[in-house]
């Protein structure tokens, strides 16, 4: 914004000191009594002069400045529109002069005068605005060398403004050997042509054009410049004006530099974009990479873009996935058919594609050609995709030339190709990292799941004392765990383990919450429950899956248990009046795995009765599966033994106690599988 | 885990070694499944030298026992370690599948 201003605030300058040059003359020439005393007139002016020519560059500076660079076109188009509507101006007040038919007019000084002030200040502007696109097409990826060599030169040049207040020969040997840095300077800058390396073909042309018209441009300024020079009633003369005849100098080197560079270019221009389109192929490889972008797309980017590099008739590709199976196809002005016929007299004549690239000169010098013979492709280009060694495609590419690829292109694509082929391995890590990830977020919400259908709080009543440990493996698990009140005196109590792990175990883990939930209501006997149960689990779970289950209905009235068992482990009961223990255990098969009419058989009903202070252990396989680093078990046994010696505890610390011993057994705090632990104790 | 297949006679053999469980559980399936598909009848996994089975080995056995019925396939194991033959008797599939001490007695009951 305050650059904004200030280049307002010079242009504003600018145009001031023009008009007070304008002034100045108008009031010498019509009035004999000029404002200013004569002897002061000259400097005035020159200073006048000066101001206009500093500020009018200060100004351009600023605004060219500003520019974003890189678009040449533009800048030249900018320098050539302002020329154009200079010269225009300047025809128009021409043609009004020649119109008039008056000779007194254009002999007329006053007028004259006027005419040529105002071309002076079309001139100025021309020339500031040619000046400081120069120089942002000078400094197109400049060095510090360069910055400084313009910089120097620019601040020279802008100092010979003073040389408005002296008389300079131009023709003198001295003064040219004096103004000679300033000049060799702006060679080595006119030199610096970086910018025309960057454009295309078409591009060059235009400039081409543009630069033309600019030269043209520039020389009908000169005439002009030298049409009244000769005519010579001028007060402000710019054919002597070292200033304007440096700038003009400058940007008509430059021009011609820039011109001839530019025609030089011209046939070399089409390799160099090639190259340039080569790498850029690159850089769009490296881009498909990123996140949004589709495996697929890739190979659509490597078929068309080979195809660009080494202009091919036709191609195909290939590509495998990790076992080797055909993943993909893709083919591009040929049909499948074509392709199937090309590769079955390709595999008839030995060419396999193997992991190394295959170059065919001529394939219809080939034996078995027949059948591709009207296909009219001749040389054949076939590279491997390989990644860690590993095939994981082909690229093959056609034309109807004899021996149409050269070493180049050979070389290029093969880069390219292999470029490709990380590509794709790294689409295909990316994919499989993606996939994990989703699935340890399946796996989280399936553990929430499963701890959501576990009971929050476990209470009978004051005659039975209950704790539970329930401890999820890494993976999610199943074990299962429920209670349910019949009546104030008669609980149903359910521990289960549903085979499998992860997202289906969790899901099967609900089904059997669903079951449980829906037949301890009806208060059926136990076997009937476990036949009922497997009917409807035998419906919904998976071929493989099963549940073991254990039910107990606790009637602490009576002090009995009925149970049944349904292939799950053991329960342990420990009598506190002899201080043994005896395992609950019995026919029962688990849940699912017969399903048809035939469970009844493989179930039993059990009922005993308990004593006051007996412990009931309930667990699931996790427990007694715990193994040690030799890979013992640690086993019905131990766990008898452990019930056995903490009977007397409150469960809380009967829990404890065997928790403690299995880890200590297995020799780490972490259960391989889940495990749950529940104990009551009657009172 | 590794699972060697011999036909003897009319016996098809499978053998077990190692740990039964979810990864290597799908090898044992792949195996009864060409038994299968070959139209096999008399089918005798050899546990002698398997160490552990999980459940996810077991529901490979107890996903075929419907199939064998209706195909009148017969399935025997033998030689299970206490450990192993345990794990069938608490689940009471030795109930639904035939259990048996040595290969000679699993041929003549196959």
């Amino acid at each position: 914004m305050i650059l904004k201003n200030l280049r307002n605030l010079y242009f504003i300058l600018a145009f001031v000191s023009w008009v007070l040059i304008l002034a100045d003359d108008v009031t010498v020439i019509r009035i004999a009594q000029p404002l200013i005393p004569l002897s002061f007139s000259d400097i005035i002016v020159n200073v006048l002069l000066s101001t206009f020519f500093l500020f009018t560059f200060l100004g351009f500076k600023i605004e060219i400045g500003s520019k974003r660079s890189g678009n040449f076109n533009d800048l030249l188009w900018q320098v050539f529109i302002i020329g154009a509507i200079t010269v225009l101006i300047s025809l128009v007040i021409k043609s009004a002069g020649l119109f008039n038919q008056n000779a007194l007019f254009l002999n007329d000084p006053l007028i004259s005068n006027i005419l040529y002030h105002i071309n002076i200040g079309i001139i100025t502007i021309f020339l500031a605005n040619g000046f400081y696109v120069w120089k942002k097409m000078i400094l197109y990826q400049k060095t510090k060398r360069t910055d400084v060599i313009w910089h120097i030169f620019e601040y020279l040049t802008l100092i010979s403004v003073v040389s408005n207040f002296f008389f300079f020969d131009v023709t003198d040997p001295l003064f040219l050997i004096a103004t000679s840095p300033i000049t060799i300077l702006g060679l080595i800058s006119a030199f610096n042509l970086k910018w025309v390396a960057f454009l295309t073909y078409k591009q060059k042309w235009r400039s081409i054009l543009l630069l033309s018209l600019i030269i043209i441009i520039s020389l009908s300024f000169l005439e002009r410049v030298y049409e009244h020079h000769i005519v010579s009633n001028l007060i402000i003369d710019l054919a002597d004006n070292v200033f304007i005849q440096a700038i003009f100098g400058f940007m008509f080197m430059n021009c011609i530099i820039a011109l001839l560079v530019l025609l030089f270019n011209l046939p070399t221009s089409s390799v160099f974009e090639q190259k340039f389109g080569e790498v850029m192929l690159f850089q769009k490889l490296h881009q498909s990479l990123q996140v949004g972008e589709k495996e697929e797309d890739m190979y659509e980017l490597l078929i068309s873009s080979s195809m660009t590099t080494v202009m091919a008739d036709a191609a195909w590709l290939e590509i495998r996935d990790n076992k080797g199976g055909l993943k993909a196809f893709q083919n591009s002005n040929i049909d499948e058919y074509d392709v199937f016929e090309i590769k079955k007299a390709l595999r008839k004549n030995q060419v396999n594609i193997s992991s190394e690239p295959q170059y065919i000169k001529d394939i219809l010098s080939y034996p078995h050609t027949e059948k591709i013979k009207h296909l009219d492709y001749k040389s054949f280009l076939l590279i491997p995709l390989t990644s860690n060694n590993q095939l994981i495609g082909t690229l093959v590419l056609l034309k109807n030339l004899n021996d149409g690829f050269d070493k180049e292109m050979v070389d290029i694509i093969f880069t390219f190709v292999s470029q490709a082929s990380i590509s794709i391995k790294n689409f295909r890590l990316m994919s499989d990292a993606i996939q994990t990830e989703r699935y340890q977020e399946e796996l989280k919400i399936a553990k929430d799941v499963q701890q959501s259908l576990l009971p929050a709080s476990l209470y009978l009543n004051n005659t039975v004392e209950l704790s539970v440990y329930s401890k999820g493996a890494k993976e999610v698990g199943g074990d299962y765990y429920d209670v349910y009140e019949l009546s104030p005196t008669r609980f149903a109590i359910v521990i289960g383990d549903v085979s499998g792990h992860g997202t289906s175990a969790a899901f099967n883990m609900a089904q059997m919450k669903g079951v449980f939930q829906s037949l301890v209501s009806l208060d059926l006997p136990v076997d009937e429950f476990m036949v009922l149960a497997n009917n409807a689990l035998g419906r919904c779970l998976e071929k493989k899956n099963f549940i073991t289950l254990s039910l107990f209905i606790i009637n602490t009235e009576t002090q009995t248990i009925q149970y049944a068992r349904a292939g799950h482990c053991p329960a342990i009961l420990i009598h506190s009046i002899d201080n043994t223990a005896s395992f609950l255990d019995g026919k029962g098969l688990g849940l699912g795995l017969s399903r048809n009419n035939t469970y009844e058989k493989h179930i039993n009903k059990y009922e005993l009765s308990y004593s006051k202070n007996d412990v009931l252990i309930l667990y699931t396989d996790g427990l007694v599966e715990a193994h040690n680093p030799s890979r013992d078990e640690y086993g019905y046994d131990r766990l008898k033994q452990m019930g056995l010696e903490s009977a007397s505890d409150k469960p809380r610390q009967i829990i404890d106690a065997i928790i403690e011993n299995v880890q200590h057994f297995s020799g780490s705090t972490q259960f391989e599988d889940d495990c749950t632990l529940l104990i009551l104790k009657f009172s | 885990m590794r699972i060697t297949t011999v036909k003897e006679n009319e016996y098809y053999l499978i053998a077990i070694e190692g740990d039964l469980d979810a990864s290597s559980s799908i090898q044992l399936d792949q195996a009864i499944e060409e038994a299968v598909s070959k139209k096999e009848t008399k089918i005798i996994v050899d546990c002698s030298q398997l160490e552990y089975i999980s459940s996810a080995g077991l529901g490979v056995f107890m996903s075929y026992i419907q199939d064998f019925q209706a195909n009148n396939i017969s399935l025997v194991l033998c030689h299970l370690s206490e450990k192993v033959r345990n794990v069938f008797q608490i689940l009471g599939l030795d109930e639904l599948i035939k259990i048996v001490n040595t290969k000679e007695e699993a041929k003549t009951i196959a």
